[in-house]
Protein backbone atom coordinates (compact mmCIF):
# COMPACT_ATOMS: atom_id res chain seq x y z
CA UNK A 1 0.00 0.00 0.00
CA UNK A 2 1.65 3.35 -1.14
CA UNK A 3 1.33 6.09 1.93
CA UNK A 4 -0.86 8.94 1.21
CA UNK A 5 1.41 12.20 0.36
CA UNK A 6 0.09 15.41 1.44
CA UNK A 7 0.23 18.21 -1.09
CA UNK A 8 -0.43 21.64 0.15
CA UNK A 9 -1.78 23.16 -3.13
CA UNK A 10 0.13 26.28 -4.39
CA UNK A 11 -3.01 28.82 -3.56
CA UNK A 12 -2.35 27.55 -0.46
CA UNK A 13 1.34 28.34 -0.04
CA UNK A 14 3.22 31.32 1.15
CA UNK A 15 6.51 30.83 -0.73
CA UNK A 16 6.59 29.08 -3.92
CA UNK A 17 9.52 26.84 -5.52
CA UNK A 18 10.88 28.16 -9.07
CA UNK A 19 8.44 25.42 -10.93
CA UNK A 20 5.72 26.14 -8.41
CA UNK A 21 5.83 29.79 -9.21
CA UNK A 22 6.28 29.33 -13.09
CA UNK A 23 3.00 27.57 -13.08
CA UNK A 24 1.49 30.14 -11.10
CA UNK A 25 1.98 33.06 -13.50
CA UNK A 26 1.40 30.40 -16.17
CA UNK A 27 5.07 31.03 -18.06
CA UNK A 28 7.90 29.05 -18.94
CA UNK A 29 10.60 28.38 -16.22
CA UNK A 30 13.21 30.55 -18.83
CA UNK A 31 10.80 33.21 -18.99
CA UNK A 32 10.43 33.30 -15.01
CA UNK A 33 14.20 33.19 -15.10
CA UNK A 34 14.67 36.60 -17.31
CA UNK A 35 11.70 38.24 -14.91
CA UNK A 36 13.52 37.28 -11.88
CA UNK A 37 16.98 38.10 -13.47
CA UNK A 38 15.58 41.61 -14.19
CA UNK A 39 14.90 42.02 -10.62
CA UNK A 40 11.10 42.18 -11.14
CA UNK A 41 10.27 39.68 -8.94
CA UNK A 42 12.53 38.77 -5.82
CA UNK A 43 13.49 35.38 -5.32
CA UNK A 44 16.09 33.94 -2.31
CA UNK A 45 17.68 30.79 -2.27
CA UNK A 46 16.46 28.65 0.92
CA UNK A 47 19.02 26.00 1.75
CA UNK A 48 19.89 24.96 -2.26
CA UNK A 49 16.97 25.47 -4.07
CA UNK A 50 15.46 29.13 -4.94
CA UNK A 51 12.14 30.01 -3.38
CA UNK A 52 9.77 33.06 -4.40
CA UNK A 53 7.01 34.54 -1.95
CA UNK A 54 3.85 34.20 -4.00
CA UNK A 55 2.92 37.83 -1.99
CA UNK A 56 5.92 39.69 -4.54
CA UNK A 57 4.60 37.49 -8.00
CA UNK A 58 1.08 39.19 -6.92
CA UNK A 59 2.87 42.36 -6.58
CA UNK A 60 4.08 42.18 -9.91
CA UNK A 61 1.05 40.61 -11.47
CA UNK A 62 -1.16 43.50 -9.94
CA UNK A 63 1.24 45.88 -11.06
CA UNK A 64 1.50 45.38 -14.58
CA UNK A 65 5.31 43.25 -14.88
CA UNK A 66 6.49 46.51 -13.39
CA UNK A 67 9.43 46.57 -11.02
CA UNK A 68 8.35 46.30 -7.79
CA UNK A 69 10.62 49.44 -6.92
CA UNK A 70 9.13 52.02 -9.69
CA UNK A 71 5.59 50.27 -8.73
CA UNK A 72 5.74 51.02 -5.34
CA UNK A 73 7.23 54.40 -6.07
CA UNK A 74 4.59 55.60 -8.32
CA UNK A 75 2.70 54.65 -5.59
CA UNK A 76 4.00 56.64 -3.33
CA UNK A 77 3.70 59.48 -6.47
CA UNK A 78 -0.13 59.12 -6.76
CA UNK A 79 -0.51 59.13 -3.13
CA UNK A 80 1.51 62.52 -2.93
CA UNK A 81 0.12 64.25 -5.95
CA UNK A 82 -2.66 66.53 -4.75
CA UNK A 83 0.29 67.74 -2.02
CA UNK A 84 3.22 68.38 -4.57
CA UNK A 85 4.37 66.95 -7.91
CA UNK A 86 6.50 64.11 -6.96
CA UNK A 87 7.54 61.59 -9.82
CA UNK A 88 8.56 58.38 -9.48
CA UNK A 89 12.04 59.08 -10.50
CA UNK A 90 12.50 61.72 -7.18
CA UNK A 91 11.31 58.58 -5.06
CA UNK A 92 13.23 56.27 -6.31
CA UNK A 93 16.35 58.68 -6.08
CA UNK A 94 18.40 57.70 -3.44
CA UNK A 95 18.53 60.30 -0.50
CA UNK A 96 22.20 59.49 0.20
CA UNK A 97 24.97 59.40 -2.24
CA UNK A 98 25.88 55.81 -3.98
CA UNK A 99 28.49 54.49 -2.01
CA UNK A 100 30.87 53.58 -4.70
CA UNK A 101 34.00 54.56 -2.40
CA UNK A 102 32.59 53.28 1.07
CA UNK A 103 32.11 50.16 -0.34
CA UNK A 104 35.86 49.93 -2.85
CA UNK A 105 37.53 51.24 0.49
CA UNK A 106 35.98 48.59 3.02
CA UNK A 107 36.00 45.41 0.22
CA UNK A 108 39.88 46.32 -0.03
CA UNK A 109 40.39 46.73 4.00
CA UNK A 110 38.27 43.09 3.39
CA UNK A 111 40.93 41.55 1.20
CA UNK A 112 43.80 42.67 3.25
CA UNK A 113 42.41 41.10 6.12
CA UNK A 114 40.25 38.04 5.95
CA UNK A 115 40.40 34.84 4.55
CA UNK A 116 37.71 32.90 6.30
CA UNK A 117 34.11 32.68 4.74
CA UNK A 118 31.41 32.91 4.56
CA UNK A 119 31.20 36.87 4.85
CA UNK A 120 28.30 38.81 5.29
CA UNK A 121 28.36 42.63 4.02
CA UNK A 122 25.29 44.69 5.77
CA UNK A 123 24.07 48.08 5.38
CA UNK A 124 20.88 50.35 6.08
CA UNK A 125 18.42 49.90 3.40
CA UNK A 126 17.61 52.85 2.27
CA UNK A 127 21.42 53.03 0.51
CA UNK A 128 21.50 49.24 -0.40
CA UNK A 129 19.59 49.51 -3.58
CA UNK A 130 18.45 46.11 -2.67
CA UNK A 131 15.25 46.45 -1.42
CA UNK A 132 12.26 45.20 -3.19
CA UNK A 133 10.04 47.94 -0.95
CA UNK A 134 11.03 50.98 -0.12
CA UNK A 135 11.38 51.82 3.30
CA UNK A 136 11.68 55.26 5.28
CA UNK A 137 14.81 56.76 6.38
CA UNK A 138 16.84 53.87 6.78
CA UNK A 139 15.00 52.01 9.17
CA UNK A 140 16.06 48.72 8.35
CA UNK A 141 19.21 47.10 7.56
CA UNK A 142 19.60 44.78 4.73
CA UNK A 143 21.80 42.31 3.98
CA UNK A 144 24.17 43.41 0.70
CA UNK A 145 25.54 40.41 -0.10
CA UNK A 146 26.39 37.39 1.68
CA UNK A 147 28.56 34.05 0.62
CA UNK A 148 32.58 33.80 -0.08
CA UNK A 149 35.05 36.74 -0.17
CA UNK A 150 35.00 36.25 -3.65
CA UNK A 151 30.83 36.36 -3.81
CA UNK A 152 30.50 39.37 -1.63
CA UNK A 153 33.19 41.08 -3.52
CA UNK A 154 31.48 40.27 -6.85
CA UNK A 155 28.02 40.97 -5.59
CA UNK A 156 29.59 44.40 -4.03
CA UNK A 157 30.79 45.34 -7.42
CA UNK A 158 27.79 44.76 -9.18
CA UNK A 159 25.81 46.46 -7.06
CA UNK A 160 27.56 49.63 -6.62
CA UNK A 161 30.56 50.12 -9.25
CA UNK A 162 28.15 51.02 -12.06
CA UNK A 163 29.66 54.44 -11.59
CA UNK A 164 33.47 54.96 -12.40
CA UNK A 165 36.07 55.43 -9.32
CA UNK A 166 36.91 58.98 -8.59
CA UNK A 167 39.75 59.97 -9.55
CA UNK A 168 40.87 61.47 -5.84
CA UNK A 169 43.38 59.56 -4.25
CA UNK A 170 42.53 58.85 -0.43
CA UNK A 171 45.35 59.44 2.32
CA UNK A 172 45.46 57.00 4.51
CA UNK A 173 46.81 56.41 8.06
CA UNK A 174 46.66 53.18 10.30
CA UNK A 175 47.09 52.57 13.99
CA UNK A 176 46.68 49.49 15.74
CA UNK A 177 45.59 49.49 18.97
CA UNK A 178 45.12 47.81 22.21
CA UNK A 179 41.16 46.85 22.34
CA UNK A 180 39.70 49.25 24.99
CA UNK A 181 38.29 52.28 25.66
CA UNK A 182 41.22 54.12 26.34
CA UNK A 183 42.11 53.88 23.28
CA UNK A 184 39.57 56.32 21.98
CA UNK A 185 42.02 59.03 23.10
CA UNK A 186 44.45 58.22 20.11
CA UNK A 187 41.81 57.92 17.49
CA UNK A 188 39.99 60.86 18.24
CA UNK A 189 43.78 62.87 18.18
CA UNK A 190 44.36 61.18 14.57
CA UNK A 191 40.74 62.04 13.58
CA UNK A 192 40.58 65.50 14.64
CA UNK A 193 43.81 66.13 12.64
CA UNK A 194 42.15 64.26 9.58
CA UNK A 195 39.03 66.81 10.14
CA UNK A 196 40.70 69.71 10.20
CA UNK A 197 42.99 68.68 7.03
CA UNK A 198 39.60 67.96 5.14
CA UNK A 199 37.85 71.24 6.45
CA UNK A 200 34.76 69.92 7.68
CA UNK A 201 32.56 72.10 9.86
CA UNK A 202 32.79 71.69 13.74
CA UNK A 203 29.19 70.30 13.97
CA UNK A 204 30.24 67.64 10.52
CA UNK A 205 33.58 66.89 12.80
CA UNK A 206 31.82 66.23 16.17
CA UNK A 207 29.53 64.15 14.13
CA UNK A 208 32.85 61.81 13.00
CA UNK A 209 34.08 61.96 16.39
CA UNK A 210 30.96 60.92 18.09
CA UNK A 211 30.63 58.02 15.85
CA UNK A 212 34.13 57.19 16.11
CA UNK A 213 33.95 56.56 19.97
CA UNK A 214 30.17 54.27 18.92
CA UNK A 215 32.28 52.08 16.62
CA UNK A 216 35.20 51.71 19.18
CA UNK A 217 33.03 51.11 22.13
CA UNK A 218 31.22 48.22 20.11
CA UNK A 219 34.58 46.77 18.67
CA UNK A 220 35.92 46.92 21.99
CA UNK A 221 32.74 45.09 23.44
CA UNK A 222 33.43 42.50 20.88
CA UNK A 223 36.66 41.50 22.31
CA UNK A 224 39.91 40.49 20.76
CA UNK A 225 43.27 42.02 21.60
CA UNK A 226 43.71 44.40 19.39
CA UNK A 227 42.14 47.27 16.67
CA UNK A 228 42.63 48.05 13.44
CA UNK A 229 41.78 51.94 12.88
CA UNK A 230 42.60 53.40 9.32
CA UNK A 231 42.07 57.16 8.43
CA UNK A 232 41.38 57.74 4.88
CA UNK A 233 40.95 61.55 3.58
CA UNK A 234 39.98 62.91 0.20
CA UNK A 235 39.23 66.16 -1.11
CA UNK A 236 36.18 66.38 0.48
CA UNK A 237 35.60 63.36 2.63
CA UNK A 238 36.65 61.31 5.04
CA UNK A 239 36.26 57.30 5.94
CA UNK A 240 36.87 55.38 9.28
CA UNK A 241 37.71 52.34 9.31
CA UNK A 242 37.69 50.25 12.46
CA UNK A 243 38.65 46.40 12.36
CA UNK A 244 38.40 44.28 15.07
CA UNK A 245 37.96 40.05 16.17
CA UNK A 246 34.68 39.13 17.06
CA UNK A 247 31.53 38.44 15.20
CA UNK A 248 28.41 40.72 14.20
CA UNK A 249 25.47 38.26 15.44
CA UNK A 250 22.44 40.71 14.77
CA UNK A 251 22.12 44.46 13.84
CA UNK A 252 18.50 45.64 15.63
CA UNK A 253 17.77 47.38 12.62
CA UNK A 254 15.87 50.05 14.73
CA UNK A 255 16.52 52.24 17.83
CA UNK A 256 15.50 50.67 20.52
CA UNK A 257 12.85 51.46 22.67
CA UNK A 258 13.48 53.71 26.40
CA UNK A 259 13.05 50.55 28.43
CA UNK A 260 16.31 48.98 26.55
CA UNK A 261 19.68 50.38 28.14
CA UNK A 262 22.24 49.68 25.40
CA UNK A 263 22.56 49.40 21.63
CA UNK A 264 21.72 52.72 20.02
CA UNK A 265 25.58 53.47 19.18
CA UNK A 266 25.31 51.37 15.37
CA UNK A 267 21.81 53.33 14.83
CA UNK A 268 23.41 56.84 15.49
CA UNK A 269 26.31 56.21 13.61
CA UNK A 270 23.78 55.22 10.31
CA UNK A 271 21.96 58.54 11.02
CA UNK A 272 24.85 61.02 11.34
CA UNK A 273 27.03 59.84 8.93
CA UNK A 274 26.65 59.97 4.97
CA UNK A 275 27.57 55.69 4.88
CA UNK A 276 28.13 52.93 6.81
CA UNK A 277 29.07 49.03 5.53
CA UNK A 278 29.35 46.52 8.17
CA UNK A 279 31.13 43.26 6.68
CA UNK A 280 31.25 40.51 9.15
CA UNK A 281 32.72 37.22 9.22
CA UNK A 282 33.42 34.42 11.84
CA UNK A 283 36.35 35.65 13.18
CA UNK A 284 36.34 39.49 12.02
CA UNK A 285 34.24 42.54 11.63
CA UNK A 286 35.19 45.88 9.26
CA UNK A 287 33.01 48.78 9.70
CA UNK A 288 33.89 51.82 7.01
CA UNK A 289 31.92 55.48 7.70
CA UNK A 290 31.83 58.00 5.57
CA UNK A 291 31.14 61.54 6.08
CA UNK A 292 30.92 64.28 2.99
CA UNK A 293 32.42 67.65 3.70
CA UNK A 294 28.87 70.17 2.86
CA UNK A 295 29.15 72.36 -0.09
CA UNK A 296 30.30 75.48 1.35
CA UNK B 1 38.06 66.54 36.11
CA UNK B 2 38.04 66.23 32.68
CA UNK B 3 34.45 66.30 31.57
CA UNK B 4 32.29 66.97 34.72
CA UNK B 5 33.73 70.70 36.50
CA UNK B 6 31.72 71.33 39.38
CA UNK B 7 28.62 70.13 41.03
CA UNK B 8 26.40 72.83 42.76
CA UNK B 9 24.31 72.16 45.88
CA UNK B 10 21.27 74.28 45.06
CA UNK B 11 19.38 73.00 47.69
CA UNK B 12 19.01 69.88 49.76
CA UNK B 13 17.34 67.77 46.93
CA UNK B 14 19.02 69.94 44.25
CA UNK B 15 21.84 70.09 42.65
CA UNK B 16 23.90 71.41 39.16
CA UNK B 17 26.14 68.99 37.39
CA UNK B 18 28.31 71.07 35.00
CA UNK B 19 29.92 69.11 32.27
CA UNK B 20 31.95 70.21 29.28
CA UNK B 21 33.78 69.14 26.07
CA UNK B 22 33.24 65.68 24.24
CA UNK B 23 30.91 63.45 25.97
CA UNK B 24 32.38 60.01 25.16
CA UNK B 25 32.53 56.92 26.78
CA UNK B 26 35.55 57.95 28.71
CA UNK B 27 33.00 60.55 30.14
CA UNK B 28 30.72 58.50 32.20
CA UNK B 29 32.89 56.72 34.69
CA UNK B 30 33.43 60.61 35.66
CA UNK B 31 30.07 61.23 35.73
CA UNK B 32 29.18 58.07 37.55
CA UNK B 33 31.69 59.19 40.02
CA UNK B 34 30.18 62.61 40.86
CA UNK B 35 26.81 61.71 40.93
CA UNK B 36 26.14 58.14 42.47
CA UNK B 37 27.24 60.11 46.03
CA UNK B 38 24.48 62.64 45.39
CA UNK B 39 21.82 60.38 44.86
CA UNK B 40 23.17 58.26 47.69
CA UNK B 41 22.09 61.37 49.74
CA UNK B 42 19.02 63.32 49.58
CA UNK B 43 19.47 64.86 46.03
CA UNK B 44 16.46 64.01 43.94
CA UNK B 45 16.05 66.30 41.10
CA UNK B 46 19.92 66.38 38.89
CA UNK B 47 20.95 69.78 36.33
CA UNK B 48 22.91 68.31 33.83
CA UNK B 49 24.53 72.04 32.85
CA UNK B 50 25.34 71.03 28.92
CA UNK B 51 26.25 74.33 27.77
CA UNK B 52 29.80 73.85 27.40
CA UNK B 53 29.14 70.11 25.75
CA UNK B 54 30.36 69.55 22.13
CA UNK B 55 28.27 66.32 21.85
CA UNK B 56 27.06 63.20 23.67
CA UNK B 57 27.83 59.39 23.16
CA UNK B 58 25.46 56.79 23.20
CA UNK B 59 26.94 55.91 26.56
CA UNK B 60 26.02 58.92 27.87
CA UNK B 61 22.69 58.50 26.88
CA UNK B 62 22.59 55.15 28.75
CA UNK B 63 23.96 56.47 31.86
CA UNK B 64 21.75 59.57 31.89
CA UNK B 65 18.53 56.96 31.16
CA UNK B 66 20.24 55.38 34.16
CA UNK B 67 20.36 58.00 36.33
CA UNK B 68 16.58 59.31 35.42
CA UNK B 69 15.67 55.90 36.97
CA UNK B 70 17.01 56.25 40.12
CA UNK B 71 16.16 60.02 40.76
CA UNK B 72 12.23 59.53 39.63
CA UNK B 73 12.36 56.49 42.29
CA UNK B 74 13.57 59.14 44.71
CA UNK B 75 10.30 61.25 43.59
CA UNK B 76 12.70 63.76 41.32
CA UNK B 77 14.21 64.03 38.09
CA UNK B 78 16.73 64.80 35.84
CA UNK B 79 16.97 68.24 33.51
CA UNK B 80 19.21 69.57 31.02
CA UNK B 81 20.20 72.89 30.46
CA UNK B 82 21.85 74.66 27.70
CA UNK B 83 22.31 71.54 25.55
CA UNK B 84 23.51 72.27 21.96
CA UNK B 85 21.42 70.97 18.50
CA UNK B 86 23.83 68.28 18.29
CA UNK B 87 23.19 67.12 21.78
CA UNK B 88 19.18 68.01 20.85
CA UNK B 89 19.52 65.88 17.84
CA UNK B 90 21.12 62.80 19.01
CA UNK B 91 18.23 62.37 22.18
CA UNK B 92 15.62 62.27 19.84
CA UNK B 93 17.41 60.24 17.48
CA UNK B 94 17.34 58.07 19.75
CA UNK B 95 13.95 58.71 20.37
CA UNK B 96 14.79 59.70 24.42
CA UNK B 97 14.12 63.70 23.89
CA UNK B 98 10.60 63.22 25.63
CA UNK B 99 12.23 61.43 28.53
CA UNK B 100 14.16 64.39 29.70
CA UNK B 101 13.06 68.19 30.83
CA UNK B 102 15.52 70.04 28.78
CA UNK B 103 15.84 73.98 29.59
CA UNK B 104 17.38 76.63 27.69
CA UNK B 105 18.66 78.50 30.51
CA UNK B 106 19.17 77.08 34.65
CA UNK B 107 16.76 79.95 35.31
CA UNK B 108 14.35 78.08 32.92
CA UNK B 109 14.88 74.96 35.05
CA UNK B 110 14.21 76.51 38.28
CA UNK B 111 17.39 77.28 39.10
CA UNK B 112 18.85 80.96 39.92
CA UNK B 113 22.68 81.73 39.88
CA UNK B 114 23.30 85.09 41.38
CA UNK B 115 26.54 86.94 40.10
CA UNK B 116 28.73 88.27 42.34
CA UNK B 117 28.50 91.66 42.84
CA UNK B 118 31.11 94.41 41.51
CA UNK B 119 32.33 97.58 43.04
CA UNK B 120 35.05 98.20 41.26
CA UNK B 121 36.22 101.99 40.43
CA UNK B 122 32.90 102.97 39.87
CA UNK B 123 30.90 105.87 41.60
CA UNK B 124 27.72 104.33 42.60
CA UNK B 125 24.24 105.65 42.47
CA UNK B 126 21.90 105.19 45.30
CA UNK B 127 20.39 102.49 44.01
CA UNK B 128 23.26 100.85 42.94
CA UNK B 129 24.65 101.47 46.41
CA UNK B 130 21.36 99.31 47.77
CA UNK B 131 21.26 96.94 45.13
CA UNK B 132 24.91 95.97 46.20
CA UNK B 133 24.12 95.72 49.61
CA UNK B 134 21.72 93.44 48.57
CA UNK B 135 23.97 91.50 46.70
CA UNK B 136 26.18 91.13 49.79
CA UNK B 137 23.52 89.76 51.94
CA UNK B 138 22.64 87.11 49.32
CA UNK B 139 26.59 86.09 48.74
CA UNK B 140 26.38 82.98 51.20
CA UNK B 141 23.27 82.47 49.06
CA UNK B 142 25.04 82.21 45.53
CA UNK B 143 22.24 79.40 44.21
CA UNK B 144 18.56 79.41 45.03
CA UNK B 145 16.06 77.72 43.68
CA UNK B 146 12.67 79.24 42.13
CA UNK B 147 9.78 77.73 43.08
CA UNK B 148 6.87 77.51 39.97
CA UNK B 149 8.78 78.49 37.01
CA UNK B 150 6.72 77.38 33.96
CA UNK B 151 7.71 74.85 32.22
CA UNK B 152 8.93 76.47 29.24
CA UNK B 153 10.37 73.64 26.81
CA UNK B 154 13.40 75.31 24.38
Amino acid sequence: MTKPVLRQSIAEKDVLSFGEAADYLGVSRDTLREVVKAGKIPAGKLFTRWRLKKSDIDFYIRHGGKNPLVAEAEERAKAHEAKETVTAEKVLKPRKPRRTVTTALLLKHAVDTLSTTPCYLVGPASQSLLNTHITDAGGEWDLVAKGSLSEVLSRAAELFFSEELPKTSYRRQELTLPAQVQSLESVKESLNAAITGVGFSREDGNKLKLCADELVTNAVSAGGPELRVIIETGKDDLLLTIINTGRLDHVAGRMPGPEVERGRGIELTKKLMDDFLLLSTNEKVIATIRKVRAAS
Amino acid sequence: MKYVTGTRTVNPQTTVVTCQGEMDTLAVEEMRQAVEPLLGDSVSHLVFDLAAVEYVSSSVLSFLMATQGKAQDKGGKVSLVGASELVRQVFEMAALDSLFEFRGTLKDAGVVVTPPASTKGKEKSSRQKKAAEKETALASLRVEEVGNVPNLLI
